[in-house]
């Protein structure tokens, strides 16, 4: 969805296949109006601090993809329940996704970092489940009594079973892709967003 | 004494040559760049400055047999549009500023609409020479005489030469003729230096380098061609038409597209505008134009590159080719106001170089004036299902711009049960993006159990419109 000042209407129209092919006619529709919100709600971008696949990825195979990232200051992404995923179309093995033939694993974990040197990074894992899916997207919703995700946090994103291309051709460009994650908090829309290339982290 | 040449000055007139010297072709005939220093025996130097123009011009040269074309055009009467094409065949190099002309022997005169002492439309006129080609300023300089004025010379041309010595052909892709009926004339041609706007016949082929001396290619008495302007209008004229004007769906007060196709015969150019007025049908603001390639009767998804603007206006929608080409695209209008169903008629307007060229006929068997589809039974009309209190409502995880969510339409059909054989059109605002979402996944929710029931084909049956396919197991 594009930013817009009016909110427009969907128009649904119901029809039988003999009637479209031989008149486009309709059986019933009607107009229904979209909601009155669309705005841009990011105010920084998401730091991904890595994207990695760790090992060399084949044609019509899965593969996990592990996002490290920080939520930044003052990018009024606290408190967020949700964080949206959107893979490249060179992946084109997600379709199975859109036809349930397939499906992710996703899961979140929250970072903490040592106060010892050497600083290590530990994770604990935040609860929560795969939400929607189609064919290029993924959500992971945080339980509802989960602690909510907050600024300056560190959090790696997994996603499990993550189908490749299906073609050589395709497969040759998987490493030119790029995914964007999002967070935001479901009832008031994305408030962070960033692009995260895959070329640095995939031998394809 | 001349130092290179040996020749005495005893006489004011002294002619030296120089062997072997091409002389550079130039606009006024004339060169510089010569600097001749002489002195007399007595010691008295007398120079003439490289500045300075030589005094005598070059010849012209005569124009070849048949130099002069071309023959055999026959324009028609009452017919706007035409093309015609003159030519030359120069035996000299044609420089920047020169002029051709064309001019007619027989009194018949050029009876094209242009006025006399006026320019044909910017852009109208195409010439070529070698290859070569430049939009021409083409002037009806009077009833009889018509020219062309050489170009200037490329940026950074070392040359004042546009044509090399050779054909030089120029179109004219508006010449558009009223119903005066004149014989076929017989007409020459020549070429005058770029002093020579009001050149004539006779002074291209004075040599007397006074000012009436302008020729470059001289006009021959014998060396001419025909060009014949009664030729009758088709009884059938060639009118705008209109095909394939269909809105989907085709229901009164739906949200839909709106396509159509131009049919002309009239030669496009990559100026041209076809216009066409949709009775009262009115577009919106929000309305987007797309133009795509053909596919049968209807427009493919692929966008095509004939077409450089297309507005839409109230009623009317403009195209405006990018190229020379014939109309050999779809017009789609997306995003627009729903059909109305008003009875009217499509008229439109080619337009050629800023002039109307072509129209719609008016309504009659032979000419297509294509009818608006009104609320009917026929297989061409359209429905109208007003009276179905079809319920919809709309829920939505899509909040922000670039959200990933959901869009779930709650659907309670009056008229008949959804099943297997059968369609959702579903049609998005444009603030969408125009496929909606890169593998979208539709789903059949079953309100009883709370979770989606079936996997549902869906596809975009065009930009901003999802066709979602009936359940199998409803």
């Amino acid at each position: 969805m594009n930013k817009f000042a009016a909110a427009g209407n969907f128009g649904v129209g119901l029809t039988n296949s003999t009637i479209w092919a031989s008149r486009s006619w309709l059986n019933e529709f009607k107009v229904v109006a979209d909601g009155t919100t669309g705005v841009w709600g990011g105010k920084k971008p998401i730091d991904v601090t890595s994207v990695s696949m760790g090992t060399a990825v084949s044609p019509r195979s899965t593969v996990d993809i592990v996002v490290d990232f920080v939520l930044p200051k003052s990018s009024s992404t606290a408190d967020s329940n949700y964080v949206a995923v959107q893979l490249p179309f060179q992946w084109g093995g997600v379709a199975k996704w859109m036809d349930g033939t397939a499906a992710p694993a996703m899961s979140l974990q929250l970072g903490t970092k040592s106060t010892t040197t050497p600083v290590k990074t530990t994770y604990k894992t935040v609860k929560g489940t795969t939400g929607m899916v189609s064919g290029c997207h993924a959500v992971f919703t945080l339980d509802a009594a989960a602690t909510k995700m907050a600024e300056e946090g560190i959090y790696r994103l997994t996603i499990g079973g993550v189908a490749t291309a299906e073609n050589g051709a395709s497969a040759a460009q998987m490493n030119l892709g790029s995914l964007v994650i999002s967070v935001g908090k479901t009832t008031a829309g994305g408030l962070g967003y960033s692009s995260a290339q895959l070329f640095n982290s995939l031998v394809a | 004494m001349c130092r290179f040449c040996n020749s005495v000055f005893t006489t004011p007139n002294v002619v030296n040559f120089i062997k072997d010297f091409v002389p550079p072709t130039t606009s006024t005939r004339t060169i510089k760049g010569i600097a001749v220093w002489a002195a007399d025996t007595d010691g008295a130097s007398r120079m003439t400055m490289d500045t300075d123009s030589t005094r005598t011009k070059q010849k012209a040269v005569d124009v070849p047999s048949s130099g002069c074309g071309k023959s055999g055009q026959t324009t028609k009467l009452s017919t706007l549009g035409q093309t015609v094409e003159f030519t030359i065949k120069s035996p000299v190099p044609l420089a920047v500023g020169q002029f051709i002309f064309w001019e007619d022997n027989t009194a018949k005169n050029f009876q094209t609409q242009v006025a006399n002492a006026a320019n044909f439309p910017t852009n109208s006129v195409s010439c070529t020479c070698g290859s070569y080609t430049w939009a021409a300023t083409m002037k009806k300089v009077s009833a009889t005489q018509l020219s062309v004025v050489m170009p200037a010379a490329a940026v950074g041309a070392t040359s004042q030469v546009i044509c090399a010595a050779g054909d030089v052909s120029c179109k004219v892709r508006e010449w558009s003729q009223g119903s005066t009926a004149v014989t076929a004339m017989t007409a020459t041609c020549y070429a005058c230096d770029n002093g020579g706007a009001a050149c004539t016949k006779t002074k291209s082929t004075t040599t007397d380098n006074t000012a009436n001396d302008l020729g470059v290619a001289k006009n021959v008495a014998g060396v001419t061609f025909t060009f014949t302007q009664n030729g009758a209008a088709a009884t059938t004229p060639d009118v705008l038409k209109v095909r394939d004007v269909k809105y989907q769906p085709h229901t009164k007060a739906a949200i839909g597209r709106f396509y159509y196709k131009p049919s002309t015969a009239m030669p496009l150019y990559a100026t041209s505008t076809i216009a066409y007025t949709f009775g009262s049908q009115t577009f919106g603001s929000g309305a987007i134009c797309q133009v795509m390639t053909s596919s049968g009767t209807a427009p493919s998804g692929t966008t095509s590159d004939l077409v450089r603007t297309c507005a839409i206006s109230g009623s009317v929608v403009t195209v405006t080719m990018a190229k020379d080409s014939t109309a050999n695209f779809h017009v789609q209008i997306v995003g627009m106001n729903a059909w109305a169903a008003t009875a009217g008629t499509v008229t439109g307007t080619v337009s050629n170089f800023g002039n109307a060229v072509q129209t719609a006929g008016t309504a009659s068997a032979t000419n297509v004036h294509t009818a608006l589809s009104v609320v009917g039974t026929t297989a061409t009309s359209c429905n109208d299902v007003s009276a179905v209190t079809t319920t919809v409502t709309l829920a939505r995880s899509l909040v922000n711009v670039m959200d990933v969510g959901m869009l779930a339409f709650t659907i309670t059909p009056q008229a008949y049960d959804w099943g297997v054989n059968d369609y959702a059109f579903i049609s998005f605002p444009t603030y969408y993006n125009p496929n909606v979402g890169d593998m979208l996944r539709c789903s059949l929710y079953d309100t009883k159990t709370k979770a989606d029931s079936e996997r549902l084909y869906c596809a975009m049956a065009w930009d901003y419109t999802l066709q979602v396919w009936g359940p199998a197991t409803a």
